[in-house]
Formats: structure tokens, sequence, C-alpha cells
């Protein structure tokens, strides 16, 4: 039997017993440890499918392993070598959920620089694949709200509402979703920096301008936190955006 | 040079309307002084970003198809957009129109759903730096720049998504090979894995480029600098180290998430003691407004998170 | 009159060079072992023919036609070749029907044989109905036009290719250790076929490398993932076993890139066999004392000429698969190519 590699054997699949009676005969002592089988069992090929079904993950299917886009990937290089666009295109094409969900702690990790897709000696939209691959992880439950999912979420139904986005909405909204306490004005619930519990920097940056006297850079901030730009002719077409999102499973859960 | 259009639609984004008004405000200024012209798209929206494209696909095609159909009903078949995140939306959108007829049937069909004109065809969407850069290019910006950005060394940092990815950006390498090999691809477009427009646009104006790559187009963390601070905060330091560490003033940005990113993570980094971190960052717009003869509030570089008004007044720029 | 010149197999590479020849007026003897020509694409019925995805009778029925047609070949079927004496310009040949031959040079195209799967037991084939060989693939679907279980006649949900069955295998000594050259792409190509007729049937190509060399690459290795959306994944069978719960098959691998053991259930398993020297190519280079590779006993070139046409021998001519797995095509260039070797060997002058 071969030994395997200790990196491989995941200590949920190690079973140690004080006792171990096989066929009646006492084995304590000699095989008191039983690691259990890693065995595929099957491909789940409809989350595969619905992968290439979506118009941005169908290149899925040109890859063939040569890992230019691992190569590539800064966060692969600089930061966690876990995150692997090749591997994950591997195991999303053949449906092998459960190997993704081990490493959807560094999946969502991409940071969109676009060097896989750009350099993919075979076409493959890397990116976009890698996305789509973690919307329909999403969508089935088999992976929670990771980090830049909530903040995607957040942005996008920001657009959807208003048309536009707000620099200090998604910074203060953002924060406030992290666990700070953001203070808001009593008649329009906005959010007022300089009374929140934030951190330093986040203060600081804030109260740059007004050290310095930039007013109108304050008054057209000011002016957007409280008066959210948006885009006159929506209303129709939002309800038709709402109604896309909808069928692809795109709104927040529950929202 | 003069192949994409001296007039064309200008598609700011949402940050140029906010926090990067600075580089809306100097762009205009440039624009104007090198004999081009910017037509504002009234009631645009949003084009997603990094953001939606992660959440819906159909609906990130209708936003920027939207965007696209207001170009078209004022006549224009050209888009700029001076925001990487904005010209990469909008060329993805444009690609997968371009490429996939069910898709673009679809969104015209929800197009006119929403009371939207249906696209009867799909303009190109060009980032400002390259339309600058093709339809004034270097020379032009020596013939205005009254006020010659000296001793000022640039780390022109280009970010991701203004050459990636080149099905998007039609970008190429611009040497080797007749480049026909690529079907898409843009006679305009910068090189690919080593851009130049803007090392020459700033040179034109008397500046000093610094040796950059390959941190030029590496990831400053974008679209995650709020929602992944470790990664960014990383990616960001190697970027600043790197410019000072060649003997950069200032780094020139061409993307206002990028300048974002870059300004906040730099400040943070300071703060935890970081060293080599301090160069600060200018959009090239303000750079080459100062050596247009603008002035500091002109090109309202009190904007700058990062502060590099001392740097310039320093080296008498501003 | 001048002598005759001999051609050995009447296969591809073998009609092609009598069909030459007799072009050419030259007078010519084929012989050949089975009572039919054609060689294995038509004798074992294949269905479609890489590269260029025609018939056997459209590639070689025409071939054949001129050969029977001209009288300047002998046709001479059921018949094989028993000794040889003499020298390069005059060979004197005995036949197994008794009759004896004057030839002044020879072509020798008795190509190859398939791999025989049962050598690989674990496999399970000729246990299990529903392990088959890729010729019997090409057999249901030129012979019965469908696909389907032979347990149960039933349509299969699931088919894996086992890619190098006999190939690249250094368990089975050192006689197959060679690549088959054929069967990734001709595997791509059965693999295409059922996916376009049977889209509900989901396919999968268990390989080490692909080798679908030159222009090869996209119809037979990009066309069946990009068009037909068939699935490839990286390792090699080791194991064939049945499970009587489901009645269905499980092919058990290491899934190389997951780094993880799979058994995987299939409804349909096809070996992709290697290719060996036929019995009668390796009968014919012991008579006529034609060098062989030492591990794989296929006849190779002369060690003097850059031609890989030349035996060793003066005044013999190999071509074909004889020579070590070799697809049609090619086989069929090779024998034209031993045709004009062979005029070059007579001095022969053409008049235009």
């Amino acid at each position: 039997m071969p030994i395997h590699e200790r990196s491989l054997i995941e200590s949920e699949r190690v079973l140690r017993k004080e006792r171990l009676v096989i066929d009646g005969i006492d084995v304590s002592g000699d095989w008191n440890l039983i690691i259990l089988p890693r065995t595929v069992e099957d491909y789940d090929l409809d989350f595969a499918k619905e992968i290439m079904e979506s118009p941005d993950g169908k290149t899925i299917q040109q890859c063939y392993q040569c890992s230019y886009c691992t190569a590539s990937c800064p966060v692969h290089n600089y930061w966690d070598d876990r995150y692997n666009p090749r591997h994950f295109i591997y195991l999303a094409r053949l449906g092998m959920v459960d190997e993704l969900q081990k490493r959807v702690d560094v999946m969502w990790r991409c940071v969109s620089c676009h060097k896989c897709t750009h350099r993919c000696p075979k076409g493959v939209l890397v990116e976009d694949v890698l996305k789509v691959i973690l919307r329909v992880m999403y969508k089935r439950g088999l992976i929670g709200d990771y980090p830049s999912k909530k903040f995607d979420q957040f942005f996008t139904e920001s657009v959807l509402e208003y048309g536009r986005i707000e620099d200090g909405e998604l910074l203060f909204g953002w924060m406030e979703k992290q666990g700070y306490k953001i203070k808001k004005d009593p008649i329009l619930r906005k959010p007022i920096p300089f009374f929140s519990d934030i951190p330093r920097w986040l203060k600081d940056m804030v109260s740059k301008p007004i050290k310095e006297g930039n007013i109108s850079f304050i008054m057209l901030n000011a002016k957007h936190m409280l008066f959210h730009p948006r885009t006159k002719e929506w209303n129709k077409f939002k309800q038709v955006l709402r109604r896309v999102m909808e069928e692809e499973g795109a709104l927040a859960k529950g929202g | 040079m003069g192949i994409i259009g001296k007039r064309v639609a200008y598609y700011p984004g949402c940050s140029l309307e906010g926090a990067s008004r600075a580089y809306d405000v100097s762009t205009r200024i440039v624009v104007k002084e090198l004999g081009l012209e910017l037509d504002y798209l009234e009631d645009y929206n949003c084009c997603g970003a990094m953001e939606s494209k992660n959440v819906t696909f159909m609906g990130t095609m209708l936003l920027n198809a939207r965007n696209m159909s207001l170009a078209l009903k004022r006549g224009h078949k050209v888009i700029v957009a001076p925001c990487n995140g904005c010209s990469f939306s909008l060329q993805r959108a444009e690609y997968f129109l371009e490429t996939d007829r069910k898709v673009f049937e679809k969104v015209n069909e929800l197009l006119k759903e929403g009371d939207v004109d249906p696209l009867d065809e799909i303009p190109h969407t060009y980032h400002l730096l390259e339309w600058l850069y093709n339809e004034a290019g270097p020379q032009k910006v020596k013939e205005r720049t009254v006020r010659p950005l000296k001793g000022l060394k640039v780390a022109n940092y280009y970010g991701c998504l203004y050459t990636r990815p080149h099905f998007y950006s039609r970008t190429y390498a611009h040497a080797g090979g007749n480049g026909e090999e690529r079907p898409r691809k843009r006679e305009t477009a910068d090189d690919d894995e080593h851009p130049f427009y803007m090392n020459e646009l700033l040179e034109a104006a008397g500046a000093e480029s610094v040796y950059f790559e390959p941190m030029h187009t590496q990831c400053c963390g974008g679209p995650h600098s709020l929602s992944d601070e470790d990664v960014s905060k990383k990616f960001v330091m190697m970027i600043l180290q790197t410019a000072k560490r060649n003997g950069a003033n200032i780094i020139a940005t061409e993307c206002p998430l990028c300048h974002a990113s870059l300004e906040m993570y730099r400040y943070r980094l300071m703060l935890e003691g970081i060293e080599d971190v301090d160069v600060p960052a200018a959009y090239f717009t303000q750079l080459l407004g100062l050596a247009f003869g603008y002035s500091v509030d002109d090109v309202k570089l009190k904007d700058n998170l990062s502060d590099p008004i001392p740097v310039l007044r320093r080296l008498g720029i501003a | 009159m001048t002598k005759s010149v001999l051609v050995i197999g009447g296969g591809p590479a073998g009609l092609s060079a009598a069909r030459a020849l007799g072009k050419l007026g030259v007078p010519t003897v084929l012989v050949e072992k089975e009572n039919k020509l054609g060689g294995r694409p038509v004798l074992e019925s294949y269905h479609t023919l890489i590269p260029r995805k025609m018939t056997p009778s459209q590639v070689l029925g025409p071939y054949i036609e001129d050969v029977q047609s001209n009288d300047n070949v002998k046709v001479m079927l059921g018949t094989e070749i028993e000794t040889c004496e003499g020298e390069a310009g005059d060979f004197k040949v005995s036949l197994s029907n008794g009759e004896k031959l004057e030839v002044s040079a020879i072509v020798v195209a008795t190509g190859f044989q398939h791999f025989d799967a049962r050598r690989k037991g674990e496999l399970g084939y000729g246990i299990y109905p529903d392990v088959i060989t890729n010729l019997q693939l090409e057999q249901m679907f030129s012979k019965e036009g469908k696909l389907y279980r032979p347990s149960n006649g039933e349509l299969p949900k699931r088919v894996a290719f086992v890619f190098c069955v006999g190939s690249r295998d250094r368990q089975l000594g050192v006689t197959n250790v060679h690549c088959c050259r054929y069967g990734c792409a001709l595997s791509g190509l059965q693999a295409s076929e059922i996916r376009e007729k049977y889209p509900e049937v989901d396919v999968f190509c268990y390989y080490m490398d692909v080798r679908t060399y030159g222009t090869w690459e996209y119809p037979f290795y990009w066309a069946p993932q990009e068009e037909y959306g068939v699935r490839y994944v990286r390792g090699r069978i080791a194991e064939i076993t049945f499970n009587p719960a489901d009645g269905r098959l499980r092919v058990k691998h290491e899934d190389t890139i997951v780094q993880r053991p799979a058994e995987i259930p299939m409804d349909l398993v096809v070996l992709v066999l290697g290719m060996e020297p036929s019995p009668g190519t390796k009968k014919v280079a012991k008579i006529l004392g034609l060098k062989q590779d030492p591990d794989s006993r296929f006849i190779v070139p002369s060690d003097e000429s850059g031609s890989n046409i030349r035996s060793n021998k003066e005044g013999i001519f190999i071509a074909g698969a004889c020579k070590g797995p070799i697809d049609i095509e090619s086989s069929m260039a090779e024998g034209e190519a031993a045709a004009m070797e062979v005029l070059n060997f007579l001095g022969a002058k053409v008049t235009v």
C-alpha cells in the first residue's frame, strides 16, 4: 500500500480508537489508527454545466491546464499559493465540488487584475470563469458570504437602486458592515464621520480637506452624501434590471 | 494619428464626479488645451465596475449597453472613459456583444423593455490615455507645455485594466510579429505588457520616467481594496517601495480606483511605520495641467490625499 | 521481358505501391494473406478514418479498383510467401500456394495488429461485456449504426475512453513501450461522434498526455472539448471493476491533478488499443532477413540511407505500419514512395 504524503491526510479523516476489535479479535495497540479513504465517488456535472452555460463561463472548456494563469497570478505568487486558478478550473470542469469547497477560504481572493485572462494561451477568460465558479457556488450554497461577495452585492444593489454609486456611501456603508459604529444624523440617517468610531486613517483622511480648507471638495462630497447621485431616467430600466437579476438569482438572499 | 476622433462621448464614471473630481477637472483642462472635445454623456449610469460583473452577467451587460445606447443617441461611435474600471466594463460588454450573438439580441430586447433605444451598432470605448496619445500625442503636449516638469521623476503606474485583458482592451505587443494574428487588435492600443503612452506624454511635458517594470501594471488590490485589506496593503506596499527605490518622487496614475487605493494604503502603511512608501500620487492629467501653466487649485491638487504639493513646490512646478 | 516487382501485403501501403507501379507500367505481383484487399480498415470495418474523416471505402475503394483493373498488377489473395533466395534484381520467392516467382525487387507492406486487451487483465476486457475496444466501437458504428452497452443493449449514460492500452507500457515487457500514435486522435473523433449523435451521453477521456500532433491538434483534441464537450481527465485507469448494486462499471485511477484516488461509475469503457507488428510482418522480416527493432520487432530502415523506405537489404523496400504505428494517409504515401524507390532501383525511365 502506498504511503500517503502526510500533507494529504486531513485530520477529519483520521480515526483514532483506544480499542479496536475486528471480527472478534482485539487488535488494539497495533491497529488503533484508521485513515478513511478519500476516493472520489462521482462528479457533479450539473454544477459544471451551469458554469459552461453562462456566456462568461463557457471558455472553461478550452483550458489545457498549462498553468500560465497560476504562474502569472499575483495572489498566488505574493499572497497564498493555495490560490490556484488552474486547479480551480480543473475542479470546476469536472464538478469536484467538495475539493472546491476545501479552498473556499482562498477562492474569493482574486483581485481581478486579469493577468490570467490576458496571457492564457488557449483564450480562456480565466478571471471571468473564476468569478462564474464563485457565482455558481454561492447560488448553490457551497460557499458562504465571503468578504468580496458582500462588497460586490452591496455595490451592485446600490447601482440597481440609484443607477450611480457614491464613494462616501460605499466607504462608510462598508465600514458599518465591518462592525464599526457609524454615527448618523437623526433625520436623513446619513453618516457623520467625525463622531463615528472609525479607524484613525479614515478619520485623518476625512479631516484633511477640512484642515486645508478645501471647501469645494467638502461641499461636493457632503452634497453627494446627503443627496445620493442618481440616474434620472432610471425607473423603467431598473425594473428590467431587477427582473434580470432575479432570474439569475443575483439578488441578495432574502433581500 | 487622429483615427479615433477629435470629439467623442465622455463617460466620466461615478468616481470622477465625487471623490476623484480632480481627475475630471484636470482631464477637461488637458483635453481643451490639446484641442480636443468631450461631449458629456448626460444621465449615464454606473458601469458596474469590477463588482456587478461578479454578481450578474446580463445585468452588467445591460448597465453598459444603456450607456452605449446613450452615446449612439448623441451621435457618437466612440466613448472615452478616464477610468480603468469604466473602460474595462464598457470594453468587456463590447466584447460579449460583438462575439456572442445571443447576448446581443437578448440585451437589445431588454433595453427596449426598459425604454432604452436598442443598439443598432456597438460603439467602441477607449481609455482617456489611449485617446490623448493618439489624437494629440507627445508632440502636441510638448508644444503646449509652458512650465516643464523639470526634475520630476515619475513612476508611471498604469494598473491592470488599461492594458489587460487583450480580449477587451485590444492591446498587443508592439514589437515582434505583424500583430495581425489577433483578430480584435486595435491600431491605436498601447503595448500590452510594456505600456508607454503615459511615459511619453509626461516626458514630452519635461518629466523623467523612472524604471517601473513590472510594478507599472501590477495590481493595487483594486476591487478588493476595501474587502481584502491584507492583500491590498501588500500589493500597494510593493508598488510604492519599487517606485521609491527606483528614484521616483511622484507616481502618476490614470485610474481613480488605483489612485484611491495607492493613496489610502500609502497613508496606512506610513502610520504603521513601513519604510519607503511615502511617494505621493497625482493623476497624469494633473501633471499635464501644471505643465500647461495651470495652478495647483485649477487641477485640484489639494484633493489628493497623498499631498504631492510639497514635492512639486520644491521643484518649482507648482 | 522485365522481371516483376513483388508487393507483400494488400493494405493501404501495399495497395498504393502496387497501384503506382502498375500505373507506371511495371509488372507487379501483389500477394495478400487474407481473401480480400484493403487491409485492417476494410477487413475490420473501420467506420471513419482519421484525419480526414472519410470512410475506408471512400479512401481505399478507388485504390482497390485501380489495382484490380490494371493488367500490370497480378493480385494473389490468400497467399503468403514461404521462402526467398537470391539477391537484389534477382529474388526467387516461393509462395504458400506452391508457385515460384522471380522478382527484381520487393516491397514489404505487411502491417500491424491490434494489441490484445486481454493481456491487461486488470482492465476486465473479456470479463465484463461493457468493456470494449476502440475497434469494437468502430464496428458498432459501422455495422450497427448505434451505440449501446453489450450487457443490456441500452444506450450508456457515460462512456470512458482509456488511453494507451498496450502502448507506452513497460508492464508488458519491452515490446509495447512505444506510442500508438493514432489513439489520441481516434478517441477524440469517436468521442465527438458519440457526443454529436447522443448529446445526452457524457464522455470522458482518461489520458496521460494527449498526442494529437501537427494539424490534428484542433480537430481531434480541441473540437472534442470545445465543440462537443468531451471531458479529459488526467490519470491512467489502473483497474476496472463491476458494481453489481447498480450494474455499472467503476474506473479506478488516481486523478493526478487533484491528487486523489477516484472510482467513477461508467456504463461503457472503451480501451484504446496499441499497435504491434503483425504476425506477417515478423514472419516476412525473418524470411527476408530484414532488420527489426529489438524491442518492438517492427522492421527498421537501413542505417546507410536517409530514406526510411529502404530496408537493410538492397532491393527490398518497406512501407506502412510494418515499420511502426502510422496513420492510413501516411501509410499510403509511403506505399507510393516505395514505388518510386523501386523505379529508381530498377533504373526505369518513364517517358512522358
